[in-house]
C-alpha cells in the first residue's frame, strides 16, 4: 500500500510539472542575445511570477523554433532575412550591440578606416607606423571561434570569406573573454582588440572607425560602422508573450538593457 | 563465542563489499568518462575522419564547409611537452640527488617543505606568475619585432617545466631515499667519491622510481590547461618559433567550449579523444622504456 502511495505522489509531481511547463514562456535563439535576455527575464520573473525558459542555440535555430511554434520568442543577432519573414514571423529590434576597437593608452593612433582595420586583423598591416603610429609591431587580440562578438566583428569589417571561413591572422592571440581582451591591450603597447561598446573601461583607449567616434549618439544615428541589431521574432504572439515584450520596451527594461552595455531603441 | 565470530564475520563481509564497491566505483567513472567523450566526439570524427583530423592543419569550425584539422595543435602539444620535460628532468633529478644524498638534514627538510607546497599550488597561479613575468619580459624586449606578443610557446614551456618540477623532485627523492644504505657504503669503500656514487650507483638503483617520477611529470604537463591557456596565446599556428603563440589540444577545448554547438562542439570532444590517445601512447612508450631499463642489468 505504501508503495502505491509513493507512486501516486510521484505521478502527481510529474503531472504538476508538466502542467506548469505548458504555461511557461519559451525563448530560443542567439547566444549573443541570451545573456541580455537572461537579465530581462530575471527581473520580469521577480515582478510577475511568469515562468520563462531560455534556450541559447543560435539565431537560425531561434527563427526556426519561433516559426514552428516551438518557442514563443526567437532571439536573432543578425538581420532577419526576407524568406524567413515570409514564414509569418514578426521581427522587432530590442537593443543595439555596438562594438568598440581598443588600443593601448600609449598608442597615438586615434582613428582607423574599415579597410585598415580589416588589413590589421588579416595581417597585411603589421606595424603601427603604417597607419600613422609609432614604429611598433601590432599585436592582434581576437576572440575564439563561436563567440558572437567575433562573428559580428568579422562580418562587419569584411574578415569573413564567402564560405564563412575567417581571414584573421593565424598568429593573433585568441582569448575567450572580454576581460582578457582588455587585460592584453592594457599590458601590451602594440595591442589592438575589440569588445562590446558597453564593456569599455578607462584602462584602454577607444578609437574611431572611419572618423566616427563610437558613442551612443552616433550608433543611434546609424553612423557608426561596428553595430548589429538584437532582434526578436514572434509568430502570432499570445497575451503572455505580448506582455513580456511590452516589459522589454518599458522603462525598466530599457534600464536593464543599458546596464548590460547595450543601446536602447525607443519605439515609435 | 560463536555469536562473536559470526558478528566479526558479518563485519568482515560488510567491509569487503565496501572495498569492492569503491573499486567498482572508480573503475566505473573512468568507463563512463570514456564512453561519454567518445560518444560526444563521434559525430565529428565520423563526419570529418580521424586521420583527416590529425593530419589537416586547417581549423575553421564556423565555415559553411567546416574544417577540424588539429595538426598544429597536436604538434604544439608534443613539442611543448617534450621541451618542458627536457628542462624539468635534469633540474628535477639533480636536485633530488642533492637533497637525498648530499644535503644536510635540516636543509633537506626545509627545501622539501617548500617543494611540497609548490606541488600543491593550483596551476592557474603558475600561469598568472609566468604571465606577469616571462610574458612581459618577452614582450618588452621584442615589441619592435612584428609577430612578438609575449604570449608564446616559450612561456608555455616555462610554465609546464615549472609545474612538473615539484612532482619530479618529490617522487625522485622518495625513491633515492629508499635505496639500501649498503650500496652507498660499498661504493665509498671502493674509493668512489660522492658524485661518482650518485651517478654510478644511486641514480641507477633508483631508476624505476625516477622513471615513474618522469611519467607523473609528463602526465601533468600534457594535460595542463588553465596555465597554458593563459600564456600560450592560443593561436592556431605552426609551432616552429618559440616566440610565437601556439595552441595546445587542451586549451583548444577550454577556449572554445563555451559557445560551441553542434558539430563544432563534437569536434572539441574529438579533440579530447585525440588527447586521450596521445596520453595513452606517451604512457605506453614510457612503460616500454622503463621495462627495458629494468631488465637490462637487473
Amino acid at each position: 500500500m505504501r508503495k502505491y502511495k509513493q507512486l501516486i505522489l510521484i505521478g502527481c509531481f510529474f503531472f504538476l510539472c508538466s502542467c506548469s511547463q505548458s504555461k511557461d514562456l519559451e525563448i530560443s535563439g542567439s547566444t549573443s542575445v541570451a545573456p541580455l535576455m537572461n537579465k530581462l527575464v530575471e527581473q520580469y520573473q521577480k515582478d510577475t511570477n511568469q515562468k520563462i525558459n531560455i534556450n541559447a542555440d543560435g539565431s537560425s535555430a531561434g527563427i526556426k523554433a519561433a516559426s514552428e511554434n516551438l518557442a514563443n520568442i526567437g532571439m536573432v543577432s543578425r538581420e532577419v532575412e526576407k524568406d524567413e519573414l515570409a514564414l509569418g514571423l514578426k521581427s522587432e529590434v530590442i537593443a543595439i550591440d555596438a562594438m568598440a576597437v581598443i588600443v593601448n593608452k600609449d598608442n597615438q593612433v586615434t582613428n582607423l578606416s574599415q579597410q585598415e582595420l580589416c588589413d590589421i586583423y588579416s595581417g597585411k598591416i603589421k606595424n603601427w607606423s603604417e597607419v600613422g603610429g609609432k614604429n611598433l609591431g601590432i599585436v592582434i587580440v581576437s576572440r575564439e571561434y563561436g563567440s558572437g562578438t567575433r562573428n559580428a566583428f568579422e562580418e562587419i569589417t569584411g574578415l569573413l570569406n564567402e564560405d564563412k571561413s575567417s581571414n584573421t591572422n593565424a598568429k593573433a592571440i585568441i582569448v575567450n573573454s572580454t576581460g582578457a581582451v582588455i587585460e592584453n591591450v592594457q599590458q601590451k603597447e602594440g595591442a589592438i582588440g575589440y569588445l562590446s561598446l558597453g564593456s569599455i573601461t578607462e584602462n584602454t583607449k577607444t578609437i574611431s572607425i572611419n572618423n566616427i567616434e563610437p558613442t551612443k549618439r552616433n550608433v543611434l544615428r546609424n553612423k557608426y560602422l561596428l553595430t548589429r541589431n538584437f532582434n526578436i521574432v514572434t509568430k502570432n504572439a499570445d497575451d503572455k508573450t505580448k506582455a513580456f515584450i511590452e516589459f522589454i520596451h518599458s522603462e525598466k527594461g530599457h534600464e536593464i538593457i543599458a546596464e548590460e552595455g547595450f543601446i536602447n531603441v525607443s519605439q515609435d | 563465542m560463536l555469536a562473536k565470530t559470526k558478528k566479526s564475520e558479518k563485519k568482515r563481509l560488510l567491509f569487503e563489499s565496501l572495498y569492492r564497491l569503491s573499486v567498482i566505483f572508480s573503475g566505473l567513472i573512468l568507463f563512463i568518462i570514456i564512453i561519454f567523450i567518445f560518444a560526444s566526439g563521434f559525430p565529428a570524427l565520423k563526419e570529418y575522419g580521424f586521420f583527416e583530423m590529425i593530419l589537416n592543419k586547417e581549423w575553421s569550425p564556423n565555415a559553411t564547409d567546416p574544417q577540424f584539422g588539429l595538426l598544429y595543435m597536436v604538434l604544439a602539444t608534443i613539442i611543448s611537452t617534450l621541451l618542458s620535460l627536457l628542462i624539468a628532468i635534469p633540474i628535477g633529478v639533480l636536485s633530488a640527488a642533492y637533497l637525498s644524498k648530499m644535503a644536510p638534514k635540516k636543509i633537506k627538510k626545509t627545501i622539501m617543505f617548500f617543494v611540497e607546497i609548490l606541488a600543491g599550488i593550483p596551476s592557474v597561479i603558475y600561469g598568472f606568475f609566468i604571465l606577469k613575468t616571462l610574458v612581459k619580459i618577452i614582450y618588452d624586449n621584442g615589441k619592435y619585432i612584428e609577430g612578438v606578443s609575449g604570449n608564446s610557446m616559450l612561456a608555455a614551456i616555462a610554465v609546464l617545466a615549472l609545474m612538473s618540477l615539484p612532482t619530479i623532485i618529490t617522487v625522485s627523492v622518495t625513491s633515492l631515499d629508499a635505496i639500501n644504505k649498503s650500496y652507498d657504503e660499498a661504493s665509498y669503500a671502493l674509493g668512489a667519491n660522492t658524485i661518482q656514487t650518485i651517478f654510478k650507483v644511486d641514480l641507477r638503483a633508483a631508476r624505476l622510481g625516477i622513471m615513474s617520477a618522469i611519467v607523473l611529470g609528463a602526465g601533468k604537463v600534457i594535460g595542463e590547461t588553465m596555465a597554458v591557456m593563459l600564456v600560450s596565446g592560443n593561436a592556431i599556428n605552426f609551432p616552429g618559433n618559440l616566440l610565437e603563440p601556439v595552441r595546445t589540444l587542451t586549451s583548444n577545448i577550454a577556449t572554445e567550449m563555451a559557445y560551441a554547438s553542434g558539430l563544432h562542439q563534437s569536434a572539441l570532444y574529438a579533440t579530447g579523444i585525440i588527447l586521450f590517445i596521445l596520453i595513452m601512447i606517451l604512457n605506453y612508450i614510457l612503460l616500454v622504456v622503463i621495462k627495458r631499463g629494468g631488465t637490462s642489468d637487473a
